[in-house]
């Protein structure tokens, strides 16, 4: 058992306002102190391991098996994964699918299968007097799917038609683009299969997909909302502590390329430009990573508060959000800006945006704006561990990036010891303008001409 | 790399049955037979309810979850209720009010907000429009105070309207224009299923009329609708009741009730004959299919009812129309739908659509998949549903409605009060949808269907 009680709010007073017109608003109360909740880890004999943490006050459970295998572990079978994890769907070799969906409605929720890169999370929330008829279902289909054969050129079907459907969207278009160039030959490039790749796809890898990757190693089960521990616990070793050990996790950490490029994609007609543009950088296990999230949150990460938004949106109006992000792989991470912008506009738009990039490099932010950051970082703290979810979700990026408590403990100490000089260094650091991805997805014949006038896009644009 | 999106044009088939008016003779007192599931004990919230004289409703809900505090404000004006010629614009004022008040500048709502750990929103629904804020608990005060401040002093200028009218076309872009299937289930859906004007007209706005919308209709609109007496100011958190309806009183006590004109007529004709409709979408690679019935009037026994029609035909893997059109047939991934797309099942006060939508081949004639349709919905109108069924749906039901009640932070619960407060005086109605949900007996669900899913 162990337990983490954090003063996070002792940290915040009311931070300034940069303009104030008449009157100021009334002082702010005394902040409380936010406890998160307790938490019990423990591992089977067969190396899955469990995190149980009590929450709120709703008579409802959540619980979520991660798995760790995904669109990695599937090599140039691209989407594989994804179809394996819609056929666990269709029935256990004791129930048919009907009978899951019905079962698990029954409990009072769903059953979900999903598929991410690097995890597959399978996951039922249920009413709080039948978490343990959960479990036993949630180990039933993750243990004994069916992979029935009959279920397959159905489900492949609707995996066709959704497919050509994703490939229409523009932000789909983008992805497409950019993670051919970000990741090369690794699985990671691949955003959607082809047709053809999907028709080949059958039962038989299917089955291997699922035997070669699924076991109690890979596995953390998490659960929170209001439930009976010592229950909970009981049911977790009875319908689990016999599941094969099966694989050891595997491990293929990409190298994304710091080589810069642009890539056009055209739409004819389209009344917007969907513009990326993306590096690899240091990621949540680095020492520093508080002074990026920092950098990130003051240039786009920190919604109305961030100086794209306020520029591209408030000052200008040529989109209705801008913003700045990164996203963490094991051990890989990638940050990336994204807007989606009037077509007229798509040319100003990335000036805009490669002049703030040189602003955050060069002038050091004033405390003011660093300090509206921390306060926003500091709020949304408490409500990203104030949800089932939410502490569910903190506890499994923990997990999976083999973060030490003091990730959460030291969280908000470290982003106030982060300095406007830091800032600089970082950004300057992290986010050359020549190691840019850049992708745009629009209609060309009003789009080119203005790229043409950007100066950063010049060495793209030689010939 | 370089692609050519010339798609073959496709039509989304579209049905629409059913009447809006109320409906026939109920059973008076509700069957507890064997046929229907005890009521279990229920979650209760806990509720005050006061009226500050100058007609400002204001609901408190204490939670000690967590040290936050969720502050929602919610006026009595939508969407269906914005004038001919000014389409889109209850939801481009929405805009505005994020745009400045007497005592804070531009920005200034944001960096108090966000600069000190909380969240915004703004939404524009059919019938009402709302604003709330998540914050830490200390910040109950000065949130009470920026909200009170727009509420009563709202600086609306010319370079704000110009510049948020940039931003709302840039979202309709976004959110409508450059995605495959948006426009045919959030504009064309309901302008085929409604005869009135109000109810089915584009809401996000025609540009021509954005472009006319200007400062004085702005102060107009704000004149009229975003008075203390055609609001409610929902508080959910760590909260002392007592404490917080003094801090909305110092805040809001003052300001100014103003007259409001009436509703609209947003009444429909009673629908007799089915209703077919065709949207060519340059952008969509496959037919989407979609259908709308017209639902009881919301929050009567009826409409409870329907929820669980909703729950039984619609709302999950197990549903009736999932088992039929996705698991037996194979002719879509999913169906959709519900009760109300354009907002939940408790926001609205005119008429409600019930709607499903499903995507599928070209292969498939939509006359197939409607007579499919027709058929699973045709056995609610035949056979008294079986207990089994009506004890699930009633299941799934009670859970959501928990889901909703403690989901986004207490922005859920606040969303239910603030509805029940707004169109009916009423939010302690929070701990009643349970039992009435319980009571409906399998009687009441065929009479529905057959009143309200007519062919």
């Amino acid at each position: 058992m162990r337990r983490m009680n954090i003063a996070i709010l002792t940290l915040l007073g009311l931070t300034a306002i940069s303009a104030l017109a008449g009157e100021a608003p009334p002082a702010a109360g005394a902040p409380r102190e936010f406890n998160l909740p307790e938490k019990t880890v423990f591992a089977l004999d067969n190396g899955m391991r469990v995190t149980m943490v009590p929450f709120g006050q709703l008579p409802k459970v959540s619980m979520v098996l991660r798995v760790r295998t995904g669109n990695l572990n599937e090599g140039d079978e691209t989407w594989l994964a994804d179809l394996a994890g819609a056929l666990m769907q269709e029935g256990t070799t004791s129930l048919d699918s009907k009978a899951v969906n019905r079962r698990a409605a029954e409990l009072g929720g769903g059953i979900g299968v999903s598929v991410g890169a690097e995890t597959t999370s399978i996951s039922i929330s249920s009413l709080s007097d039948k978490e343990t008829d959960a479990i036993a279902l949630l180990a039933d289909v993750v243990r004994h799917p069916a992979l029935p054969e009959s279920e397959l050129e159905r489900i492949r079907a609707d995996f066709l038609r959704n497919l050509s459907i994703a490939r229409v969207r523009p932000q789909g278009m983008a992805a497409v683009a950019l993670n051919a160039r970000l990741y090369g030959d690794h699985p990671f490039a691949a955003v959607y299969p082809s047709e053809d790749q999907l028709l080949r796809y059958g039962i038989d890898d299917i089955r291997r997909y699922y035997g070669s990757n699924f076991g109690a190693q890979r596995s953390h089960l998490f659960v929170s909302g209001r439930f009976d521990p010592d229950r909970m616990r009981a049911a977790v070793e009875r319908h689990f502590a016999d599941w094969a050990p099966g694989p050891e996790v595997y491990i293929d950490v990409p190298q994304p390329t710091r080589i810069g490029s642009l890539q056009v994609v055209d739409r004819p007609g389209a009344p917007q430009s969907t513009i990326v543009a993306a590096i690899p950088v240091i990621g949540v296990d680095d020492l520093h990573y508080s002074r990026l999230m920092m950098a990130n949150d003051i240039l786009g990460g920190a919604g109305f508060l961030s100086r794209l938004f306020q520029n591209l949106r408030e000052d200008k109006g040529y989109t209705y959000g801008a913003s700045t992000s990164t996203s963490n792989n094991f051990h890989s991470a990638i940050w990336r800006f994204s807007a989606d912008v009037a077509s007229e506009a798509t040319g100003p738009s990335l000036s805009e945006f490669f002049s703030e990039l040189r602003r955050i490099k060069e002038e050091p932010p004033d405390t003011a704006e660093m300090d509206r950051i921390r306060g926003y970082r500091g709020g949304i703290f408490v409500l990203a561990n104030a949800s089932r979810s939410g502490i569910i979700g903190t506890l499994a990026f923990m997990d999976f990036h083999d973060l030490p408590d003091t990730y959460l403990t030291e969280y908000l100490s470290r982003l106030e010891a982060v300095t406007g000089q830091e800032v600089n260094d970082m950004a300057s650091g992290q986010w050359p303008v020549t190691g840019l991805s850049i992708v745009v997805v629009g209609d060309r014949a009003l789009i080119d001409p203005q790229l043409a006038d950007v100066e950063e896009l010049a060495p793209y644009l030689a010939d | 790399m370089m692609r050519r999106w010339l798609i073959p044009a496709l039509a989304g088939a579209l049905m629409v049955a059913g009447c809006a008016g109320p409906v026939g003779p109920g059973p008076a007192t509700p069957d507890r037979g064997s046929a229907h599931a005890e009521p279990e004990a229920h979650y209760r919230v806990p509720v005050t309810y006061h009226r500050l004289e100058n007609g400002l409703k204001v609901v408190i809900s204490p939670d000690t979850t967590a040290p936050v505090v969720t502050v929602a404000v919610y006026y009595n004006v939508g969407l269906r209720t914005e004038p001919r010629g000014l389409t889109g614009f209850a939801h481009l004022f929405e805009h505005m009010m994020f745009q400045g008040s007497a005592n804070l500048p531009k920005g200034g709502f944001d960096q108090l907000i966000q600069g000190n750990g909380g969240i915004i929103q703004g939404q524009t629904k059919p019938d009402m429009t709302l604003y709330y804020e998540v914050v830490p608990t200390h910040m109950l005060a000065p949130v009470l105070w920026a909200e009170a401040d727009r509420m009563a002093r709202l600086a609306v200028t010319e370079e704000n309207l110009d510049n948020q009218r940039a931003v709302v076309k840039n979202e309709y872009r976004l959110k409508i224009e450059n995605q495959p299937y948006s426009r045919f289930l959030s504009v064309e859906l309901s302008a085929a299923a409604f005869e009135n004007w109000h109810n089915g007209h584009n809401f996000w706005g025609e540009m021509e009329d954005l472009d006319a919308a200007s400062v004085a209709s702005a102060r107009d609109f704000y004149r009229t609708y975003y008075a203390p007496n055609n609001a409610v100011v929902v508080i959910v958190g760590d909260v002392d009741p007592e404490a917080a309806l003094a801090l909305v009183t110092e805040h809001f006590g003052e300001l100014e009730a103003r007259p409001r004109p009436p509703m609209p007529d947003l009444s429909e004709p009673r629908q007799e004959k089915e209703k077919t409709g065709t949207y060519l979408d340059p952008l969509a690679p496959q037919p989407m299919l979609a259908f709308a019935y017209h639902a009881p009037p919301p929050n009567t026994e009826a409409y409870f009812a329907m929820e669980l029609i909703n729950q039984i035909l619609l709302q999950g893997a197990d549903s009736q129309l999932y088992e039929r059109i996705v698991t037996d047939k194979g002719y879509s991934s999913f169906v959709g739908g519900g009760l109300n797309l354009q907002g939940d099942l408790f926001d609205a006060i005119g008429p409600v659509l019930f709607a499903g939508y499903l995507i599928h081949d070209l292969e498939v004639s939509p006359a197939e998949i409607v007579a499919e349709i027709d058929d699973v919905i045709d056995g609610l109108r035949r056979e008294l549903v079986d207990a089994e069924t009506l004890n699930r749906a009633k299941l799934k039901f009670r859970s959501g409605f928990y889901e909703a009640q403690g989901g986004s932070f207490g922005i859920g619960r606040a969303d239910l009060l603030a509805a029940f407060a707004l169109f009916h005086d009423d939010p302690s109605m929070i701990n009643r949808v349970e039992p009435e949900m319980a009571s409906v007996t399998p009687e009441l669900i065929r009479e529905v269907a057959q009143e309200y899913l007519r062919p």
